[in-house]
């Protein structure tokens, strides 16, 4: 693993001025906006965090020679915006800033980021790693994920933070464009200690034939809000979305999906499990889109909540926006408490209830544990839920 | 003679409902109990008493095993005593594999005895004791289960955990005839001087095969008759009707 610097960049510096203004316009995003509700922000008062000088650590695999030579490239993204004018192509293409005051920061104030290239044909075995840890008050990152047509890569993902005795912030947006006939597995885990506030955007498009597959674990944080945006550009495109959370303390979990069905023909797979214990709370909230141009499309979204306790809270808010005629798209939400026959069942063979308990937490998670094709990412998983 | 497991005037109920009427029986170390009784009568009532199921109010009456009374042991407790209970209706547990949870439950009533390995070893002989299929350590517990493949799981989870007091609630039914067969075969190993057991059946099949010290006849929350082996023959024979009457009496 090698550390990915915080280069300087002129081309970088405009683009984040460009955005500055468009940040300081917004408003703090509050409960009753659409794509908050059930969030509350009250207690985040961003200018505790200005001037948001970024302190995190991003560290990466190290590409071998060969890859290198076939050009694949995976550096820091100031010193790509600089290099390799092109990518500002890809700046935001895939979302409006202006939708998502987080994002807006991510934009204005990125220290740092990976830039990750992988040119057309090129077949990245061995994942790629990319290591975040925030060891001070704010990490702002801007990450971008260029697959060129017919190439595939698996990126790993995980977040951490060194535990300040103070809040932190974490706003970060990584943009993966798979271009036509690539595929992506795109890993994203998080774990956070102590008072965290998180903001992760993962925002991806796929062009025609190209597939993306999420898989991602939210653990910790004061404040803890994943969004994935799903962008089907392309014929022919396919996504597969799996998402693992688990809330403890008094945590409060933001898990955001939207997909757009932009263009015919494309498939999205969505399941998203949770599980709170304790005073924690989450919502979940599920946006299928899907346009006049998005017809033929099979679009389905699940989303099943385990609560431990009564003074857990869970909401979950599907929905289904559908202008074309001749698609398949459904969307299921369950929240349930732990089975009082199944505990007693296991506890009448010796299991201590919180034993028991943690058995059928697990087994809450396992089915979706199962669909995650990389067994190291299993066990990481399964580990996180255990602690 | 503390390894005894006596049952004393108990009453419970359910929901505000009675059901058991003040049960008096006892079942020995190495004794086979044998009890039968209509349906609704209380038997299962009185299995989910003994394991401490929280729905089961206990009104009144105490349950002594090795010089406790178990009725104020969490279920868990009682297990870690030694008491089992073959379900009924065993639960379906999503997620969480045979293996896995025999693991865990073996290492909670007999904490650091069995390494990984040897745990392996023992799955697959008690396996193989039942003509359960090895892909069955892997599946989740009972989900998707036929109703004899989950029988067959409790008593593979019963050869396994080696308890010393077994209450079997209609193990039998839901079992063809050769499943019952291995079944009743597999119990039979088990049996020894150090295990009790207390078979809860409405039919002799499985007596023939598991041949009962006694007899005990269940008739709305009370035992009503308490005799030998051929009690159960009588009652294939000639059915409750007998009893039907002398509940009346009795209740009134
Ligand atoms: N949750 C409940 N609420 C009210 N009554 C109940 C409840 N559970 C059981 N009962 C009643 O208690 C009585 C005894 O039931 P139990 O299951 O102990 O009978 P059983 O002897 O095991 O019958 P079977 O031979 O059919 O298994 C029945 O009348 C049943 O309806
Ligand atoms: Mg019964």
């Amino acid at each position: 693993m090698k550390e990915i610097s915080k280069a300087k960049s002129e081309a970088a510096d405009a683009r984040r001025e460009d955005s500055l203004e468009r940040f300081n316009s917004m408003p703090m995003p509050k409960e009753k906006d659409e794509n908050w509700r059930y969030t509350d922000m009250g207690k985040l008062k961003l200018e505790n965090f200005a001037p948001f000088e970024s302190t995190a650590v991003i560290t990466a695999t190290e590409l071998s020679e060969d890859l290198a030579r076939h050009g694949v490239i995976l550096s820091d993204i100031n010193s790509a915006m600089e290099k390799y004018p092109a990518t500002l192509n890809y700046f935001f293409k895939g979302t409006d800033i202006g939708k998502d005051k987080f994002v807006a920061l991510s934009a204005a104030y990125f220290a740092h980021g990976y830039f990750l290239y992988v040119p057309k044909n090129i077949e990245i075995k061995e994942p790629i790693r990319i290591n975040l840890a925030a060891e001070g008050k704010n990490s702002v990152l801007h990450n971008l994920v260029i697959l060129e047509p017919n190439s595939r890569a698996d990126v790993i993902e995980e977040y951490t933070n060194k535990d300040i005795g103070d809040e932190q912030l974490n706003a970060s947006i990584t943009e993966v464009f798979a271009n036509t006939n690539s595929r992506i597995n795109f890993y994203h885990v998080n774990n956070w200690t102590g008072n965290v506030y998180n903001f992760t955007n993962l925002i991806g498009t796929a062009e025609r034939n190209a597939s993306i597959s999420w898989v991602s674990g939210c653990f910790g944080g004061n404040l803890n809000r994943l969004r994935i945006d799903t962008n089907f550009n392309g014929q022919g495109s396919s996504c597969s979305n799996l998402g693992i959370f688990l809330g403890k303390g008094e945590e409060h979990i933001d898990f955001t999906t939207n997909v757009y069905h932009n263009a015919e023909n494309t498939t999205n797979d969505i399941l998203v499990d949770g599980i709170l214990k304790d005073e924690s709370s989450s919502v979940y909230r599920g946006l299928i889109k899907i346009p006049k141009e998005g017809q033929k499309t099979n679009s389905y979204l699940a989303n099943h909540i385990l609560k431990l306790g009564d003074k857990t809270l869970a909401n979950s808010i599907p929905s289904l926006k559908i202008d074309a005629n001749d698609v398949k798209a459904s969307h299921g939400a369950t929240v349930g408490q732990i089975n009082e026959e199944h505990l007693f069942y296991l506890m009448a063979r010796g299991l201590s209830r919180a034993e028991a308990e943690r058995l059928i937490v697990e087994g809450f998670f396992e089915p979706v544990i199962q669909k995650i094709p990389l067994e190291e990412l299993r066990e990481k998983i399964r580990e996180m839920v255990r602690k | 003679m503390t390894d005894e497991l006596v049952i004393k005037d108990l009453h419970v109920s359910i929901e505000g409902q009675k059901i058991l009427n003040g049960v008096d029986l006892v079942v020995k170390k190495g004794e086979v109990c044998a009890l039968m009784g209509p349906n609704g009568s209380g038997k299962s009532t009185l299995a989910y008493t003994l394991m401490g199921h929280p729905k089961y109010i206990v009104d009144k009456g105490e349950v002594l095993y090795k010089g406790k009374n178990i009725l104020e042991l969490a279920p868990d407790e009682r297990a870690k005593l030694g008491v089992f209970l073959s379900f009924q209706y065993p639960q379906e547990i999503p997620g969480v594999s045979v293996s896995n949870f025999l693991r865990t439950a073996l290492n909670s009533v007999k904490p650091g005895q069995t390494s990984v390995p040897d745990f392996v070893k023992l799955l697959r002989e008690k396996m193989k004791l039942l003509k359960i299929d090895d892909s069955f350590s892997r599946r989740y517990l009972n989900e998707g289960f036929s109703g004899g493949e989950k029988k067959r799981a409790e008593i593979l989870q019963l050869a396994v955990l080696q308890p010393e007091m077994a209450i079997l609630d209609e193990t039998d039914s839901g079992l063809d005839i050769d499943s019952l067969k291995i079944v009743a075969e597999g119990v039979n190993t088990l049996l020894g001087p150090n295990m009790g057991v207390l078979v809860i059946t409405h039919y002799q099949r499985l007596l023939n095969y598991i041949t009962p010290d006694k007899v005990h006849i269940m008739v709305k929350g009370r035992i009503v008759k308490s005799g030998g082996k051929e009690l159960a023959h009588e009652l294939e024979a000639r059915g409750y009707d007998e009893y039907k009457e002398f509940e009346k009496e009795e209740v009134v």
